[in-house]
């Protein structure tokens, strides 16, 4: 069998491979993206000594490598390999069947399906592998009385490594003690009383928050500020999973060792169970919709406009947020004015979405609006995004602060955030020559016209830079597209002709020109004699006006319209309804 | 042989008792961080670790009256040895501690310039208070309220929001610098005012019909019988090109009394107009007198630049709990200008320190925010211009002998709060701060998080943190009436 085995976890090892590639790689940058961990012995000495401190450590220092996808991919293929083969490697100890190979994946499969969500940190797969490497070797030593003493040292051991998840590991193995009909088995009850014991111990100390957090709903773990109730969560699920596989593997073992059930035939059914908990924990929507932002904010950060652009092509009705990251690509490139309306557009909020109080958002409005040139309210959002970060604080929004404070010409608090990111590896190089470059980086562009935001609305705000040198084409054209989205025809304008001998640019980007031509008609053809129009255009919207009367009554009008119009503001203004 | 075997000796004996490099004598003294240098300390005060900007091999030489110690370092950090640093302290007691540093750099060794460090005769309470919070706009992420000795680098976590559901925690006060006697509050989940005496914890409910808000800023009488609270209704805004980032302003605030024993909340009607807005109260020490601060009430956020805040003080009968009649003006904002807040009195009565910004009440956020003392005995004002910076100084409070004061400056960096120290003789006259000292002289460069309130405490307070929690989740908040209005 043994061939046999190594060529089924090899498998299973490419299957992970695939998964993560497929599945995975943004969350694992969304996973480093929200931790600060500098591995410097003086910062993580307290920690590591910490009871529990060993495994958080470990996930934080694993995740650091995460900066690289491909190096995520490579760490979590080996870990998961581990832990489903560390599984198997425990039923065959039970009893040595072939089913056990495809009981194993099961656990693993629920444990992929669970670190789909953002909450979810690695530590939470390290912390399982260490309890079922533990589970295995203490099931090996059992052999007498005696050995439940020695295991109790080990016990002290594991409550150390992983805290009042001992008592998690400590059930498993008086489940597998009784369930395997150990001599002595009632003496694995004192390995739980300890576990409970040093458990509630620490509670009494407030080392951790008590492990029954982890028994509240998953929406009441997505609201929580630190990981380890979500961990919790994932684990206590684990927990009950693993004895149902242990429950299950015992059945079998007993129906094939007395021979009512042939070998071959518990392994096909486990292999079926196998396929119908793929079916149960196959990513749903909320998955994917975790994936499609994720991979539009690795791209972000990457500043991939092309590829960002191209990811949001075809997609029939995308989400505000995703539209706030592809109007910011599009302005990215200059083409915001020029090809915005190509793109399914809802409204003001898929310009800019309101901010919903996450790390997400806030990492996000603080680069729309540094982009825009909204330094203040830029460095509001990220200094939420670093309040909210999980773990400790996020090196991406220091970066993003460096460059913020840079600009306000704040110089002590850059060497403070760039002090921290020469610290952390992969930001190291970035720290090292943005400090070299701070006397020619700060921004000499002050004004002293302070307001309270509140008292500003973002038209104001917009509007008040385009008074400076250079011209801020994307606040001007986030002000403009502002306008076209509410359909306020009279506001753009204004707006243009106001900024008309301002614009750098030989001609005005395509929707601009398309919304102006609706302003003339709206004018019966007085408005256009100050700023120039491309004939294409009058001619398209001549043509576009007889359509639009010939079609709208008809049935599938609209679809005709949409298919030869789609791609212009004019489909916009008359046809969407926001 | 003989010869040989002295030399030998001699040889090693050197070698062991590591005698000073020759160094050129350099004229300046050396930049150390944190700037420890001429600073006045309590004897009992933890070792000032500091490092220098550069890592640099350099030598560190302390020296007492009576002793001297070295201290090696291979990339200009000194930690000191606690035990060491203990006897060099006791023995410079009313004088000094010279502090000589070698560098060796290019090649060769450097001696600085010496400074010397200043030990008073007055030790400072034993314990500090603070919350520790990220500098947050709206949201909070993870905080507690901590509690350090001074006297070694010992933290203990009093309370975490890691242990009660993520809410928020602030504003805790103690009666005289008693650790045995506090009170703070706990905001959305479990939200309430805790006070906690001898170990017992009551949860209050202290929102009421009456008021604008629950209860808010603390300030416990010296008898431990009441405790003033303002009410205020906050908002907080942004700043489009100012410096100070945020602006935070109270649109109304008022000012009652809470009487432990009896359970209720009481006010006087000069402390709830509705044409002011009091706010910060402080009892004397002998508890005969509220001061608290007071601004005319403005249409806002219009006129946010416009809120000054006059220092005004009014009589306190502890007996029947009423107020005088007359309101004493200490400071006029109309005809200084400026705006204070935060009155807080020594406790040997002589002195009433306060913050004074340009305008407005939240001066942490001010960076033009000072600290200014006030003579009670002679009326005269000190600037404190040797405690102040150039950016905020804000939130201090006093240690119980009066000699000391801790308070919350953002000179560092200009964003994150750091608790500073500070020395006061009987005279006013006032040592150079020090920053509270750390074990790791990096410390401060990696945390992201401010100190907030900063409090001196006599001792620790003896509380389980477990039974805190578990207080704060199980048991239900009692409800607290409004009752009297004088």
């Amino acid at each position: 069998m043994k061939w046999q085995v190594r060529i089924f976890w090899i498998i299973v090892s490419l299957g992970l491979l695939g998964f993560f590639c497929l599945f995975n790689p943004f969350i694992f940058n969304q996973q480093e993206e929200i931790q600060l961990f500098i591995p410097k012995w003086s910062l993580i000495e307290k920690e590591l000594f910490t009871t529990g401190g060993f495994y958080t450590i470990s996930g934080q220092f694993f995740v650091q490598f995460y900066y690289h996808l491909y190096l995520a991919i490579f760490i979590n293929v080996i870990i998961y390999s581990l832990i489903g083969f560390t599984f198997f490697r425990l039923l065959q100890r039970i009893k040595p069947y072939k089913h056990n190979l495809f009981l194993a994946l099961i656990p693993l499969i629920a444990l992929l399906k669970i670190q789909l969500n953002p909450s979810f940190v690695f530590d939470g797969a390290l912390a399982y592998l260490f309890i079922i490497l533990f589970l295995s070797l203490s099931t090996t030593i059992i052999k007498s009385k005696k050995s439940y003493f020695i295991l109790s040292g080990i016990t002290i051991i594991i409550y150390y490594l992983l805290g009042q998840l001992v008592i998690l590991y400590a059930v498993m193995f008086v489940f597998l003690c009784w369930l395997t009909k150990k001599k002595n088995w009632y003496y694995s009850f004192m390995i739980l009383g300890l576990g409970i014991l040093l458990s509630y111990g620490g509670l009494q100390k407030s080392l951790y928050i008590p492990l029954t957090d982890g028994i509240y709903s998953l929406r009441y773990q997505e609201t929580q500020l630190v990981p380890e109730s979500f961990l919790y969560y994932a684990l206590i699920r684990l927990t009950v999973l693993s004895f149902i596989i242990f429950l299950v593997a015992n059945i079998f073992n007993s129906l094939c060792t007395k021979k009512r059930l042939p070998s071959w035939a518990s392994t096909l059914i486990s292999g079926i169970i196998v396929a119908i908990c793929c079916y149960l924990f196959k990513p749903d929507e909320f998955d994917k919709q975790n994936k499609l932002l994720g991979e539009l904010a690795y791209k972000e950060r990457k500043e991939d406009w092309d590829g960002l652009i191209k990811l949001c092509q075809n997609r029939e009705k995308p989400g505000n947020t995703t539209l706030n990251y592809l109007n910011m690509a599009l302005a990215q490139k200059g083409q915001l004015g020029e090809k915005m309306f190509n793109y399914n557009q809802s409204g003001l909020q898929g310009l800019l979405s309101s901010w919903n109080g996450t790390y997400y958002m806030s990492a996000l409005l603080s680069d729309i609006h540094f982009m825009i040139g909204d330094i203040s309210i830029s460095e509001s959002y990220a200094m939420e995004a670093l309040t909210l970060a999980k773990r400790g604080g996020s090196p991406r929004i220091l970066q993003r602060l460096v460059h913020i404070n840079l600009q306000k010409g704040e110089i002590e608090i850059c060497k403070k955030y760039l002090n921290i990111l020469k610290q952390m590896p992969y930001y190291h190089s970035w720290a090292i020559q943005l400090e070299k470059d701070i006397p020619n980086k700060i921004s000499e562009n002050k004004t002293n016209n302070d307001q309270l935001l509140s008292m500003l609305d973002v038209e104001t705000l917009w509007k008040a830079h385009l008074k400076k040198q250079p011209f801020n084409t994307i606040a001007f054209e986030y002000l403009a597209c502002s306008f076209l989205l509410t359909k306020d025809i009279d506001k753009f304008s204004v707006l243009l002709r106001e900024v008309n001998k301002l614009y750098p640019e030989e001609k005005l980007p395509a929707h601009f020109q398309e919304a102006l031509l609706i302003k003339d008609l709206e004018e019966k053809h007085t408005y256009l004699s100050e700023i120039p129009i491309e004939n294409s255009f009058k001619e398209r919207f001549n043509s576009f006006r007889n359509d639009f009367k010939r079609e709208a009554s008809h049935i599938n009008g609209y679809a005709r319209i949409r298919q030869k119009y789609g791609d212009t503001y004019w489909f916009y203004y008359y046809c969407k309804q926001i | 042989m003989k010869a040989l075997l002295i030399l030998v000796l001699l040889f090693f004996l050197t070698a062991c008792s590591g005698s000073l490099p020759y160094a050129e004598v350099t004229d300046s003294q050396p930049k150390i961080i944190p700037d420890y240098r001429e600073v006045t300390i309590p004897y009992n005060i933890a070792p000032l670790n500091f490092k220098l900007p550069n890592r640099l091999k350099s030598i560190l030489v302390l020296k007492s009256p009576q002793s001297e110690v070295r201290i090696n370092s291979k990339n200009g950090q000194f930690e000191i040895p606690q035990k060491k640093w203990r006897k060099l302290v006791e023995e410079a007691i009313e004088g000094k501690i010279e502090y000589t540093i070698y560098t060796y750099q290019d090649k060769r060794w450097l001696k600085n310039l010496p400074f010397s460090i200043y030990i008073a005769k007055e030790p400072i309470d034993t314990h500090i208070v603070y919350r520790k919070i990220a500098p947050g706009y709206r949201m909070w992420g993870e905080m507690g309220i901590y509690q350090r000795n001074l006297e070694n680098f010992n933290e203990e976590a009093f309370l975490t929001n890691k242990h009660t559901n993520n809410n928020c925690m602030n504003c805790h006060s103690f009666c005289m610098q008693n650790p045995d006697k506090m009170l703070f509050h706990q905001r959305s989940t479990h939200g309430g005012t805790y006070i906690i005496v001898d170990g017992e914890i009551e949860k209050l409910d202290t929102k009421t019909n009456k008021l604008i808000s629950a209860l808010v800023y603390p300030a416990w009488h010296p008898s431990g019988r009441f405790a003033a609270f303002s009410v205020n209704e906050t908002k907080q805004d942004f700043h489009y090109t100012d410096p100070n980032r945020v602006e935070v302003y109270d649109m109304a605030s008022d000012i009652v009394i809470y009487d432990i024993k009896n359970h209720e909340i009481r006010s006087d009607s000069l402390l709830l107009s509705k044409e002011n807005m009091e706010t910060f109260p402080t009892f004397s020490p002998d508890g005969t007198r509220l001061f608290f601060c007071s601004a005319p009430t403005y249409p806002m956020p219009d006129s946010y630049r416009s809120i000054k805040y006059n220092l005004l003080s009014i009589d306190f009968d502890p007996d029947r709990c009423v107020f005088g009649h007359s309101i004493d003006t200490l400071y006029n904002a109309a005809n200084e200008g400026r705006s204070a807040k935060f009155p807080r009195i020594s406790p040997d009565g002589r002195y009433l320190m306060y913050t004074i910004s340009d305008y407005g009440n939240f001066s942490i956020w001010h960076k033009d925010a000072d600290l200014q003392l006030l003579d009670l005995k002679t009326g005269k004002v000190n600037t404190l211009s040797g405690v102040n910076s150039s950016d905020v100084e804000s939130y201090h409070s006093w240690s119980s002998n009066s000699r000391w004061f801790v308070f919350s400056s953002r000179r560092d960096d200009g964003l994150y709060t750091r608790p500073y120290i500070c020395y006061i003789d009987q005279n006013g006259k006032c040592g150079k701060p020090f920053l509270l000292p750390q074990k790791n002289t990096d410390y401060y460069d990696n945390i992201l998080v401010s100190f907030n309130i900063p409090e001196l405490i006599k001792g620790k307070i003896d509380i389980n943190m477990y039974k805190l929690t578990q207080t704060s989740k199980l048991k239900k908040s009692d409800k607290i009436q409004m009752n009297t209005v004088h």
